[in-house]
Order: structure tokens, then sequence, then C-alpha cells
């Protein structure tokens, strides 16, 4: 037999093979055990020693031939093999996703996170204080005056307790509390729930969220404090955000500020957003007053600083484009799976 | 309070910037113009006065600021009268001197009640006031004007020709002008004739001395009165009005008499050469001195003001400099300022009037120091972050509970003042507001058409309060809630859960006991544990009682933990410690125990923990309580692990181990082990 022919043969049916079956029955035509090319290398036994070499190496080189050439098809075969289970599974990509099982965090919470981060890069420690006060951390310690007007700034609930305790109006009586346990220099801030006895609208609420902070050192000026208000504003909202002082007043600071920041969708030329005016204020701020210092007995000729206050409601709608604050406390999923 | 830009101007020789210019230039330099608003050819701005600044409660106060930030000399005339008329026929006894520190009178007659001029109801329209007569018109004019009310009387009304400045006597009533009848009581400061009140001090006048179209002669009242006294009165009448808020601001009792002068000089009649003026040395005040060293503004604000930049400033505010250095200067105060006290006082008005936009942001230099880190505040928020990875969504809840709430809660804090009775209480705890949550919710989503999900998880961090003995105890806790749609599942979800987050904690030495006592009628008591951790009671885990489930519109099975979240952070522990991966394999053997069914599974555990050796594990596989088991029986199948540190553990060791298990086992009454 002509192992020529063979080869062509054999290789040409390769080349035809269709699926793995053929290629098995190739293989048992040509290599299996009564399989062409292997009767003629069994027949050899009976050629001149010449003619064995010559025909017995011509055979083995085509088998590994062929075995390559298998080979590789089956190789082809079995890829295609799974590429047609794929074919065959069908999944509609349009049909909705399943529930992934994560829960949520309160948008306040993350402004919450992401202001302690802020600050906490740049030295602040985070203090806290009681929700339930009494008259002197709220008001006497911070120098709002008895019977003044001054005190109408801050809409009281008043508690039903023997001592004489309110719901705090503001974080600042933090400021004094941890200013009696900690000497100067002083970085915190401290955010918290505080309440106003008001009427609830779409940007008023009876609780809500202040940050407070609070930096005392022997040379600390307003220029610190601007730069301070500034760079955190610029970390939280983005690295153009600017900001603007105006004069204010709170018994507590010397010189009193309001902190504006340049309204971001109009970008200051005055839009709904904004109410027209281009800028949102933000908070209040100032230099503590020595009186305070003296109130916590740190001399004031020693020691200075600024304090500030913002909400964190605010801030978040701010953030979150939410526009009304009430959906904060109203515990309705439609608002919090949002976030 | 509301100003008109015309009449503003009408103070000023050189044009005023525009309205809206002078607005911008008000809000960044003095007080916030809240509101512009266009009339005819006038403008009115809303002014948002700060409490300090009584001297703003005026337009000669509002024209000094416009003076300082614009560089524009005021121009203002003062008044100018001849007084001939013969006057005295008024005594005037001010027996309070502690109350009304000041008080000025002055009588004018041949007085002609008539309408206003158009240019003074026209003011006082823009301000807000309804014109009345030439003669109480004028009197608002000038309160508008230079901030100190006045009150004019018709002389012939007095009785007695006496005006006493006393206290209300117990029963005294007034009708006042606004016609509604105010009773007094002996805390509220009057101006009364021989015989009864005509006027509520510093508030409202009344009826019966009251200017009419017959009103001939006059008596003009302009006084100072003591804010506190004011407020309080005021409050307590529920009355507020031009002039007591003026008053409780606390305005300048030197001014008195000019602003007299200036209304006789508005109206037409003769005035009395005579002046009633009361005003006490003790009363009287002076301008304040403040020693002001220059550097002060550099070491507070962060910039340095040129000296002559600060000479003008203080100037156009009129503060007088009256001892000048190269360091310091010595300041006279007007006495219209009681907001300035202090140097800081003296920088503020400096950088306002400067610009603080000139202000430089600037980032402080000090040491470079890691912030010690809130405990508190780092496990909280870690919390959060779990509870949400675990499924949870976090709320916010009001502080506030409902009167409806709180039937039969003790010791609440009640407040004084409540908006409402939906917020009437200070929450007792959180799992009220957090279970309203669940109905709502689950309406909601009804409502929608959408599917309800099969399962709800809720929690929230926040502070509640209970009164005791030493006043208010206010506690942070941590509350969840879980609703499952397959009732019972909710325990073992909740507890596998709770465990899962103990675990992240670093909690470790946790149980939870069933024996409790410590629940309260807001569990199920027979399906609520004490959550234990090192032997301290923390908190509770388990079902809600359906009563207060009903109560608050949720539907049944809610279980939930609720934990003092102090106590809880204690016993957080972020160290951890590598365990040496396992080198031998592990034998695994179940074994199949029939017992009563009031056995708990801990107790079953406990035993297997404590009798065999090398136990690494045991898990429940399956409990089974179906019919064809002996009645009051259950099987439970535990999974055992066995493997130890040093070898491999042989079959004949672990064999002879289970023998021991099971006839430990089997000394229990009724407990067998399926073989």
């Amino acid at each position: 037999m002509d192992l020529k022919e063979i080869g062509k043969r054999a290789e040409n049916e390769i080349k035809t093979a269709q699926n793995q079956n053929d290629l098995k029955k190739i293989v048992q035509k040509y290599l299996g055990k009564t399989g062409e090319i292997t009767q003629i290398l069994h027949s050899l036994k009976n050629l001149s020693i010449s003619e064995k070499k010559k025909l017995g190496q011509d055979a083995n080189i085509l088998k590994t031939q062929l075995m390559n050439l298998i080979s590789s098809k089956e190789i082809i075969f079995a890829k295609k093999e799974l590429e047609e289970i794929e074919k065959k599974t069908d999944i509609d990509l349009t049909m909705p996703a399943r529930q992934a099982s994560v829960g949520h965090l309160h948008p306040i919470t993350q402004i919450e996170n992401r202001v302690i981060e802020i600050f906490s890069n740049l030295g602040f420690e985070v203090a806290q204080g009681p929700e339930a006060e009494t008259e002197w951390y709220n008001f006497d310690a911070l120098n709002i005056p008895k019977d003044h007007p001054a005190r109408d700034m801050w809409d009281t609930f008043w508690l039903k307790t023997d001592k004489k305790m309110l719901l705090r109006t503001h974080t600042s009586p933090v400021q004094v509390r941890y200013m009696e346990k900690n000497l100067p220099p002083i970085k915190i801030i401290a955010p918290g729930r505080i309440f106003r006895y008001e009427a609830t609208d779409s940007s008023h609420e009876i609780n809500f969220y202040q940050l407070e902070g609070l930096m005392i050192d022997r040379n600390i000026t307003l220029a610190d404090l601007k730069g301070v208000i500034e760079k955190f504003f610029q970390s939280l909202l983005g690295g153009q955000t600017e900001i603007r002082l105006r004069p204010s007043f709170f018994p507590f600071t010397e010189p009193s500020v309001e902190i504006d920041i340049k309204c971001m969708i109009c970008g200051g030329k005055g839009c709904s957003a904004c109410s027209q005016r281009g800028w949102l204020e933000m908070g209040g701020a100032g230099m503590v007053h020595p009186e305070v210092l003296k109130s916590v007995n740190l001399n004031p000729k020693e020691w200075q600083g600024f304090a500030f206050g913002m909400g964190l409601d605010r801030l978040a709608m701010m953030k979150y484009k939410v526009n009304n604050i009430r959906l904060f406390y109203s515990g309705d999923l439609r608002f919090l799976e949002q976030f | 309070m509301k100003f008109s830009y015309n009449w503003l101007q009408s103070y000023f020789s050189k044009k005023l910037p525009k309205a809206d210019d002078l607005a911008e230039i008000l809000t960044l330099g003095a007080f916030e113009v809240k509101d512009i608003e266009k009339t005819g050819n006038d403008y009115i701005l809303e002014i948002d006065i700060m409490p300090n600044r009584p001297d703003c409660l005026s337009y000669f106060g509002i024209a000094t600021e416009i003076q300082a930030l614009t560089g524009i000399a005021l121009n203002i005339t003062p008044a100018k009268i001849i007084a001939k008329a013969k006057g005295g026929n008024i005594k005037v006894t001010n027996e309070e001197v502690k109350e009304c520190l000041r008080y000025c009178g002055r009588e004018m007659s041949n007085i002609k009640v008539a309408e206003s001029s158009h240019w003074i109801k026209a003011s006082l329209i823009a301000n807000g006031l309804q014109p009345i007569n030439n003669i109480v018109d004028a009197a608002n004019y000038i309160m508008l004007e230079t901030g100190q009310p006045l009150h004019v009387f018709d002389a012939d009304k007095i009785e007695g020709k006496q005006i006493v400045i006393r206290h209300a006597k117990k029963g005294e009533e007034i009708n006042a002008l606004d016609e509604n009848k105010y009773k007094l009581d002996e805390n509220i400061l009057v101006i009364a004739d021989q015989k009864k009140p005509l006027a509520i001090a510093g508030i409202k006048g009344g009826q019966d001395a009251a200017i009419s179209k017959h009103t001939k002669r006059i008596f003009i009242e302009s006084a100072n009165f003591e804010y506190k006294g004011i407020r309080k009165s005021s409050r307590k009448l529920n009355l507020k009005t031009d002039a007591s808020i003026r008053y409780e601001y606390g305005i300048d009792r030197n001014m008195c008499l000019d602003a007299l002068n200036r209304f006789c000089s508005l109206i037409e009649g003769d005035i009395a050469k005579e002046i009633v003026d009361i005003y006490p040395g003790v009363n009287r005040i002076k301008p304040k001195t403040i020693k002001f060293n220059l550097d002060l503004i550099e070491k507070i604000i962060g910039l340095s003001i040129p000296l002559n930049q600060v000479v003008s400033i203080l100037k156009s505010l009129n503060i007088k400099i009256v001892k000048k250095t190269s360091k310091a200067l010595e300041l006279s105060i007007p006495t219209n300022r009681p907001d300035l006290n202090i140097p800081a006082d003296i920088a503020e008005e400096l950088i306002r009037i400067y610009g603080l936009n000139r202000v430089k942001s600037n980032l402080p230099i000090y040491p470079l120091t890691i912030p010690k880190r809130n405990e508190a505040v780092y496990w909280e928020n870690n919390i959060k972050n779990i509870l949400k990875e675990l499924g949870f969504i976090e709320t916010y809840n009001y502080s506030f509970i409902s009167d409806k709430d709180a039937k039969g809660i003790g010791n609440l804090i009640e407040l004084e003042n409540p908006v409402s009775d939906e917020f009437k209480y200070l929450r007792p705890n959180l799992i009220f507001n957090l279970l309203k949550l669940v109905g709502f919710n689950l309406k909601i989503k009804q409502i929608q058409g959408k599917k309800v999900g099969d399962y709800l998880q809720l929690f929230e961090i926040g502070n509640i309060f209970k009164k005791v003995k030493s006043g208010i105890e206010e506690k942070r806790m941590l509350t969840g809630l879980i609703w499952s749609e397959k009732e019972k599942n909710g325990f073992l979800c909740a507890k596998s859960l709770l465990e899962m987050l103990f675990k992240q904690l670093g909690v470790s030495s946790y149980y939870f006991d069933p024996d409790q006592n410590s629940s309260t009628d807001v569990w199920i008591k027979s399906k609520t544990a004490e959550i234990n951790i090192d032997g301290k009671t923390v908190g509770h885990l388990g079902a809600i009682s359906l009563k207060i489930l009903q109560d608050f519109e949720s539907p049944q099975w809610v279980f939930a933990f609720d934990i003092d979240l102090e106590k809880l952070i204690k016993e957080c522990n972020e160290e951890n410690e590598f365990e040496e991966i396992p080198k031998f394999p592990a034998a695994i053997r179940d074994i199949s125990i029939l017992l009563p069914k009031e056995i708990r599974v801990a107790a079953v555990l406990k035993l297997l923990n404590d009798v065999s050796d090398n136990l690494k594990d045991a898990d429940l596989l399956d409990i089974y309580e179906g019919k064809e088991l002996p009645e009051g029986k259950k099987n439970l199948t535990f999974r055992l692990i066995f493997q130890a540190k040093d070898r491999t553990l042989f079959g004949q060791e672990i064999d002879l181990n289970m023998q021991k298990i099971i006839k430990e086992l089997e000394k229990n009454p009724g407990w067998e082990v399926r073989k």
C-alpha cells in the first residue's frame, strides 16, 4: 500500500471531520489496533532491513503528523462544544436584577463620616456631648445673656424636670464641655443632633444635625478660620468651591461672621437654588469670645481661636440635592434606599 | 425691620448707590438685607437687625452704617424748636427708678389734630404702619427715625394732672389702643394718672388718655425702660410692639430728649418751656472708654489695616479717638452702642467696614500630631457599616414620641413646650419609632403595587431619655428590627445577624440568656433573651409583644435587638491573633439524640463540649419534631468534628470517645442516642 496515498486520504478526512466522533472514527481507521497505518507497521517484519528502515520511518512520521492534526482539530471541537453550551443556555439580559442584600447608611451619616474624615486629616479630634443640656452649657457659659432678645435666636425646647433642663439648641455646649476638661492647643469638631422649637417646613425641622468646630491656640486668627473652612468645603464639594465671610452676631464669638459658599449651580449669578442670591448660607463662625474662654478658666490674653457651626442636614441637602429636610426623618424606604 | 430707600437718601446730600448695590453693601458689611421690594418710586429694604444692635432699629442707625460703609457723609439736620409756652401743669413721679431708667416729658398746647402730611403718611406706610393722625403719626415717625419710642397723652385727660410710674395693682386692667383689654399684675410697670393706668410702660398706650380729634393739649413721653422688665411683661401679656422690641434690645437712654425735640419740631403747636427729665444719677450712662492696641487687628484677624483707614472708619461710626499713640488708641464709645465693650468688638467694627472679603485664607501651622481617636465614634461607625453590609437600612427618627405612644410608660421626660401632642415626650426607647416604620413602609409598597419584600431589616443609633432621681438619664442605643414573612425565621435571622456583628466587632464571650427577668412589656418575655457579654447584660434580643405591634400598626412577629451602645463599645476589640492552620486531618461523626422537647440546644452543646476530647466543633444539623416520634420528644442531630493539633487521630480513639459521649448523654433521663 502506498503510504502517501493513505496519508492524503487521512488528511482529507481529518479536514472534513465534523465533530469529536468523526475524529474518533478516523483514529480508529488509521491508527487503531487494526488501522491502516498500524497494519503497515505490523507488515514491516516481512521486509528487508533497508526497506524496513525506510518504510518504518515514513510510517512513523506520518503517524505523528496525523496525530498532531487530529489533536489540533480536537481543540477546536472542544472549544466549539463549550460555545455550543454557552449558546444554548438562555439568559434574558433584560430581566430585572435579583435584589442584592446590602443595606443603606442614612445620608446624614454619610455626610458626617465624610466631614469627620476631612477634619481628622487636618488633625481635628471628634468630641461629643449630651442632647439634654443645662441652661448653663447651652446659654450662660456661651455668653448669651438671660432675658435678652439674643436668646430668641435659639427657639428652645424646655423639659419638665426639677432642675431646669433643655434640649440643646446647638452643638456649642460641647465646646465648653471639652475646654473644661482639656487644655489648649485644641482642635475639635463635634457633630450631633440639636433641637429647635419651630414650625416645620421643607427647610426646618424640630430636630436636625449640626457640626461644631473649635480651634484654640496662641495665634489662631480669622484668616486661619477662613483657610480651614475653605479647605473643608473644597475637600467636600470640589476644589473650585469659593467661600465668603460676612458680618454676623453670635454672643460667643467676636468678631462673628456668616459663612457663605458660592452657589455651585449658577456659579454666583443667582438661580432658584440660591434664591437668586448667588451665595448659600452655610453656617456661623467667629473668633471665640473672651468671656467664653473665661467661663472655662482659660486666659484670653494667652489663648485665642475660632469656632464654627454648620448644619449637616443642609450640607446633605446640597450634596444630594434633597429638597425637603423632613425626608431625612421620615423613615421612608423609597428615600433611604437611594443612598 | 423695613427701611425705605428714599427715606434713607433724605439724610445724605450726595446720591447713595442704587438700591440693589446698597443692599449688597449692607449685607457684606453690616446686616443681611433679606429682601428688596419696589413700591412706586421707592424701594423697601428688609434688613435683619441683630439683637446686639439696638441703635440700628432706626433710620439714624442704618444711615450711620451706610456712612461708614460708603464713605458718603451723613447730613442730619438737628431739630430746631422755639419753646415759649407755659407748661409745668403735669407732675411726674417715678416710683420705680430701677425699671424706668429715664422719663422725659413735655407739654404742647394749641394742637390741631388732623391728617398727616403726604410724606409722613407715605413714610409710615412704607414701614408697614397705619397712619392715624398727625400727632400719633409724628410719634411713630420719630420712633422709626431715632429708635426712641414716644407716647403722646391727651393732657386734659390725665386725671389729677399727675403721672405716676408704678407697678400695676392687683386686678387693674387697661383698655389698650389695640382695642384689647389687658389684665395687669404687680410685676407689670404702668404709666398711670391719679386713678388708673394710662399705658403699659414701654409696650402699649391705653384708650383713656388717647389722642382724639378734640385734643387740644398733649403731653409727650420719651422714656427709657429696663429691657428685662419689658421682656417679661411683653411675654406675659403676649404683646409685642414696635416700642417693646426696641426697649428689649436696650436702646440708648441718652436719646430721649433729642427724640422729644424732634417730635416737637415736627408738629404745629405751642411748645412748653418746661421739660420733665427724671434721670437718676445711678441710671446715667456715659460714653465708655476702650483702650485699643493697634496690633490686635493683626493678632486676631490676621491682616493689618492702615492707620489712616482705622481712624476714618472709627470716625464714620461716631467713635471718638481720645488719645492716640503709635501703638494704641483710647476710644470713647457713643452710648447708643452697648455692643462695643472690649477691644475685640472694635476689631470687628474695623474689619467689617474695611471689608471681610479682604481677609485672605490662611492655613494655620501647627505641630504634626495624630488626633486622638474618639472610640465611641469609631466603633459606632464600624457598627453602622457592618449592619449596612448585613442588609440593614439605617433610619433617623424623631427624638420624641406622641401622647398616644406614651400610654402606660413610666419615667418619661415631658416637654414643657411641645410643638404638638405628636412630639410630647422624649423617646424612652428607639423601638417605638422604628416600629412605626414597619407598617408604614409595607403599606407604601402595597399601595404602589410593588412586591412586598419577604423581609425588612431596619436599625437606628440614637439617644433615649429616662427620668431618674438625679434628673435625666440619657443613653445611646443601638436598636435593630427584623420583620420576616416567615414568622419564626425572624428570631434565628436576628440572632445570626447579631452574632455576625459581634464577630466583626471582636466581641467573643457573649451568650443569649433565655432565663431572663429584665425585659419590659415591650417584649414577649418567653421569646426574649438577655444579651450577655463577659457576664454583663448589654441588651435584649427577642420578639416584640403582639399588643405593642398592634398599637404601632405593625404586622405580627417583629424581632428586635436593643443594645446599650456604650456598654457594647466597651467590649469591642480590635486585637486578633493568628491561629495555626490545622496540619492534621479532621474526623467527622454525626450523632442523633432523642430527648424531651423542653431541653434546649445550648444545654446539649454544653454537655458535648464538656465530655469530648479533641472536639473542634459541634454543629446542629437538624431538629425534628415529627408525629412519628414519641409524645413530648424531639430529635437533634449534631455533626461532631474531631481534630488534634499535634497528630492524626486514630479511628479507634474516636470510637472510644464517641462511646464516652453517648454514655454521658444517656445519663440524662429520657435521652436516647439513636444508633
